[in-house]
């Protein structure tokens, strides 16, 4: 019996002399089973395809889902679209930035009054050491 | 499977990118009951700009303005007494100033009262200030934006608490 490798090795007229060759038998029901290879080879890519299918329509249905998503952040996004000014006149709206300003500097006061009242109250135990020290 | 995670990844970063700021806060609270707000727009700080004297009086004088005024870009101020959004626009700001960074200038908290300002930028510019006040009825939300000194900035804020 030839291996694969000499049949490659074989010219091909030596094939068309083997394939004419009817002495050689073939063996009983070989055709039935090459039919059935081809088949369930065909099944089985048959059976394949859809898997790739749902993934591309997974990546699809995504890619849009994302588009829509984005789309509609962009057109419904109520930052996106322009604000209207408060003020039509720059001396109101110069006044209202004034009195922002004044708002921040008051709490940051208020801020710094507690922290000068906390600094105050830290420094009492060291003057009661001091004061007991003295005597 | 590596597709599906990098247009998920891509999504949200998009997501991301339209988080909240200031201007969307005012957009939203803006026209709710029991709540004042002010918007002052880029164009608007130009014409401030051209004014002639921009002074801010104290009791030792006058503060100029100048200097801060010419580089904001954008205000935002909501006043709200509306206690069914309060807690709400509240929790927005803080998510704000998580997800853009902002660096906790001040904190003060009496009796109840909570007050935090906050900075976006570096050692030299803020880029964005941002107060939030939580008193009794009432919070407040203030968002500026835009170039400002931070010396500057300070400087003004300090001669105003005088």
């Amino acid at each position: 019996m030839k291996r694969i490798e000499d049949i490659e090795m074989m010219e091909v007229e030596d094939l068309l002399k083997v394939a004419e060759d009817n002495s050689v038998s073939v063996p009983e029901g070989l055709e039935n089973r090459i039919a059935a290879s081809l088949l369930a080879e065909k099944i089985s890519q048959e059976e394949d395809a859809p898997a790739v299918s749902l993934r591309a329509r997974w990546i699809t249905g995504f890619a849009v889902a994302a588009a829509c998503t984005v789309a509609a952040v962009f057109l419904y996004n109520p930052a996106r679209s322009e604000l209207k000014d408060t003020f039509d006149d720059p001396r109101l709206a110069y006044a209202e930035v004034e009195r922002t300003f004044e708002r921040i500097s008051s709490k940051m006061s208020k801020a710094s009054e507690m922290a000068y009242e906390a600094t105050n109250e830290i420094g009492k135990p060291a003057s009661v050491i001091r004061k007991i020290n003295r005597k | 499977m590596k597709r599906i995670a990098f247009l998920a990844a891509l999504l949200l970063v998009t997501i991301g990118s339209f988080a909240q700021d200031g201007k969307s806060i005012y957009q939203k609270y803006s026209d709710a009951e029991n709540v004042s707000a002010v918007y002052i727009s880029p164009a608007m700080f130009r014409l401030i700009g051209k004014l002639p004297e921009i002074t801010a009086d104290t009791e030792d004088g006058k503060v100029d303005l100048t200097p801060v005024i010419s580089t904001l870009t954008g205000m935002y101020v909501i006043d709200s007494h509306n206690q069914s959004i309060n807690s709400a626009l509240a929790s927005e700001v803080k998510k704000f100033i998580t997800s853009g960074k902002y660096e906790l200038l001040m904190e003060a908290k009496d009796n109840g009262q909570t007050m935090r300002m906050y900075t976006l930028g570096d050692e030299k510019i803020v880029n964005s200030f941002v107060m939030l006040a939580l008193e009794n009825d009432e919070t407040t939300f203030i968002c500026i934006d835009g170039k400002m000194n931070r010396k500057d900035l300070e400087k003004v804020l300090a001669e105003q608490m005088k």
